[in-house]
C-alpha cells in the first residue's frame, strides 16, 4: 500500500520545510474536501473546515504530536473526523454527521466530458443491465419497481444491478469493456 | 445495505478495501464500512486514485440525465422487457405455447374416449393406441401452428393460424375416418351418431372453436401488440388498451379478455347442461361409467385450456399496459 506521503516528507514538514508542507497539503486537501462532503458539510463551509484541519495538522506536527505509531494518513483522518464532529456540534446538529455517513455522493452537475464518458460506459454495458443501473441510480426506482418494469424478480434485478455496477466501474477505470462482458444481444 | 460480508468486516485487507471502492461510490456500504473505507483513503494512494476516477462517473450517472438520454426511451425499455423474450421461440411465449398445445391435444384425446369409452370392450385397444398417436400428433401440430404464426408478419398471423388449424383438423379427421368405427358406439335413449361422426362433431363444434377463440386470438393479439410496441407505436397501443380507441393492426382481431371470460362462463353453463342431458339419456352398460368419466374429463380439459388462454391473455395485456404506463411516467419525469 503506497501512502500519500512518506515519513521523510512528514519529518521535513514537522521541521517547517515549506516544500514538504505544500506536498502534504496537496496530498490531503482533496481527501479532506471529499471527507467533509461525505460527512454532509455544505460546500460553503467545507473549505473552512478543511483549512482548519490542515492548520491543526501542521500545528500538531510542529508540536511533535505525531509519533509515527500509525500511518500519517490515519492520523490526519482522525483529526479531520474530530474537526467535523466539532463543526456539527457548533451547528447543534451532531446527528447530521451520522446521517452524513449514509449520504450519497455530491450531486454536482457533471462536465460534458464526464457525461460523454459515462454515456459511453453505459453504451458498453449489456442493454438490460444499463437500463437497470440507470433506473436504480438515476431514476431512484426500487428493485421491485424495476422488476415490474423489466419483468424480472427482485432478486434477479439485484443480481443484474450488482453486475452492472461492477462492469460500469471496470469500464470507467480501464476505459474498455471487461473481457467477461458479453455482447448486448446475449445479456441474459 | 452492506455489500461487504461479515467475514471481511472482521478482517479488512488491502484487497477488501480495493473491492469496497465500487460499493462505496454507489452508496452500498453501511456506516461502519464507509468509515473504514474513508479512513483507508487517507492511507492509500491507489484506492484514492481509483475513487477519484470512479466517483465523478458515479456522480455523473446519478445526477446527469444526459448520460442516459438514449437509454430510457420507450423503445429501448420495451426492447429490454419484450425484445429478449421475443428473440426466443414463439416470440417468447414458449410456456403458453406448450400449455395450449398440451391442453388442445389432451382435449382431442379425451374426445376419442368419449366416442369409444362406452364400447371399451370392443374398441379399447383402438382407443389406447389412437390416443397416443393423437396426443403426439395434435401436440406437435399445435406447436408448429403457433411457431408458424409467430414467424409470420403481424397481418398474416391470424390467417396463418386458422389455415394451420384447419389443415391439422382436416388431416386428423381424414386419418380417423379410416380408423374410427362407422357405427354407433354409445347406447342411449336419444339418436346417437357413429363414432367417427361423433368425433367430427367434437372437432368442429368443440375443438376448433377452442383453438381459434381461446388460443389463436389471444396469441396473435398479444404478439401483435408487443410487436407494435417494439416498433414504437406506443401511443396507439396505449390507446387500444386503455381507452380502446386506437387502430387495431391490420389482420389482427382484438377481443377484450373480459369478453372471452364472459363467453367462457356462458359456455361452461351450456357445457354442463349438455353433458347432463347426454348422461341422462345414456343407457346402462359395463363401460357407461368410463364414458361418463371421459365426458367430464373432456369438459375439464376444454375449459382448463380455454381458461389458461383467457388468463394468459389478461396477464399479458396487463403487462403491456403496465410497461407503457411506467415508460410514460419515466419520460414525463425526464421532460
Amino acid at each position: 500500500m503506497q501512502g500519500p506521503v512518506d515519513d521523510e516528507t512528514v519529518r521535513a514538514a514537522s521541521a517547517g520545510d515549506e516544500i514538504a508542507i505544500a506536498r502534504i497539503d496537496a496530498a490531503f486537501r482533496p481527501r479532506l474536501e471529499h471527507q467533509a462532503s461525505q460527512s454532509g458539510v455544505p460546500a460553503e463551509d467545507g473549505k473552512d473546515v478543511v483549512q482548519d484541519v490542515l492548520i491543526d495538522v501542521f500545528r500538531q506536527l510542529r508540536a511533535g504530536s505525531f509519533r509515527y505509531e500509525s500511518a500519517f494518513g490515519t492520523w490526519v483522518y482522525s483529526i479531520a473526523r474530530n474537526k467535523i464532529i466539532e463543526y456539527w456540534r457548533k451547528q447543534g446538529r451532531l446527528q447530521r454527521l451520522h446521517d452524513g455517513a449514509q449520504s450519497t455522493l455530491p450531486q454536482a452537475a457533471s462536465s460534458p466530458e464526464q457525461a460523454v464518458i459515462v454515456a459511453q460506459a453505459l453504451e458498453m454495458l449489456p442493454r438490460r443491465e444499463a437500463v437497470i443501473l440507470v433506473l436504480s441510480r438515476q431514476e431512484g426506482r426500487t428493485l421491485e419497481e424495476i422488476g415490474q418494469m423489466v419483468g424480472l424478480k427482485k432478486s434477479r434485478v439485484d443480481e443484474l444491478l450488482q453486475s452492472a455496477k461492477l462492469k460500469f466501474a471496470a469500464i470507467i477505470l480501464t476505459g474498455r469493456e471487461p473481457p467477461h462482458i458479453r455482447p448486448k444481444d446475449e445479456s441474459e | 445495505m452492506s455489500r461487504v460480508s461479515n467475514a471481511t468486516k472482521r478482517a479488512w485487507t488491502e484487497s477488501t478495501y480495493r473491492e469496497s471502492i465500487v460499493p462505496y461510490c454507489f452508496g452500498d456500504l453501511d456506516a461502519d464500512e464507509r468509515a473504514a473505507v474513508e479512513r483507508h483513503l487517507f492511507e492509500c494512494d491507489g484506492c484514492w486514485r481509483t475513487l477519484q476516477q470512479l466517483e465523478g462517473a458515479v456522480s455523473s450517472l446519478r445526477s446527469d440525465r444526459r448520460t442516459s438520454a438514449g437509454l430510457l426511451t420507450p423503445k429501448v425499455l420495451v426492447d429490454v422487457t419484450l425484445g429478449e423474450r421475443a428473440a426466443g421461440p414463439f416470440q417468447g411465449h414458449f410456456g403458453f405455447a406448450i400449455a395450449a398445445a398440451a391442453g388442445v391435444a389432451a382435449t382431442h384425446v379425451v374426445g376419442i374416449w368419449t366416442e369409444l369409452g362406452y364400447s371399451f370392450d370392443r374398441f379399447g385397444g383402438l382407443a389406447m393406441w389412437l390416443s397416443a398417436a393423437v396426443l403426439l400428433g395434435v401436440f406437435a401440430a399445435m406447436l408448429l401452428v403457433l411457431r408458424a404464426m409467430a414467424a409470420r408478419p403481424v397481418r398474416q398471423m391470424l390467417l396463418t393460424g386458422i389455415v394451420g388449424i384447419a389443415v391439422v383438423s382436416a388431416v386428423l379427421l381424414a386419418s380417423t375416418a379410416v380408423l374410427l368405427p362407422h357405427e354407433p358406439t354409445i347406447q342411449a335413449d336419444i339418436a346417437t351418431r357413429t363414432a367417427f361422426a361423433g368425433f367430427v362433431k367434437n372437432v368442429l363444434l368443440y375443438f376448433l372453436p377452442l383453438m381459434v377463440v381461446f388460443v389463436l386470438l389471444p396469441f396473435q393479439a398479444v404478439v401483435a401488440l408487443e410487436c407494435d410496441v417494439r416498433q414504437g407505436k406506443v401511443n396507439n397501443v396505449r390507446s387500444l388498451l386503455v381507452s380502446r380507441f386506437g387502430f387495431v393492426p391490420t389482420g389482427v382481431v382484438l377481443v377484450q379478455p373480459g369478453v372471452l371470460g364472459g363467453l367462457l362462463a356462458a359456455l361452461a353453463v351450456l357445457g354442463i347442461a349438455g353433458a347432463n342431458y347426454l348422461l341422462d339419456a345414456v343407457r346402462p352398460g359395463p363401460f357407461a361409467g368410463l364414458f361418463a368419466l371421459a365426458l367430464y374429463v373432456r369438459m375439464f380439459c376444454w375449459f382448463a385450456t380455454a381458461a389458461i388462454g383467457v388468463w394468459w391473455y389478461a396477464v399479458r395485456l396487463d403487462d403491456i399496459k403496465r410497461l407503457l404506463r411506467l415508460t410514460a411516467e419515466l419520460n414525463a419525469g425526464r421532460g
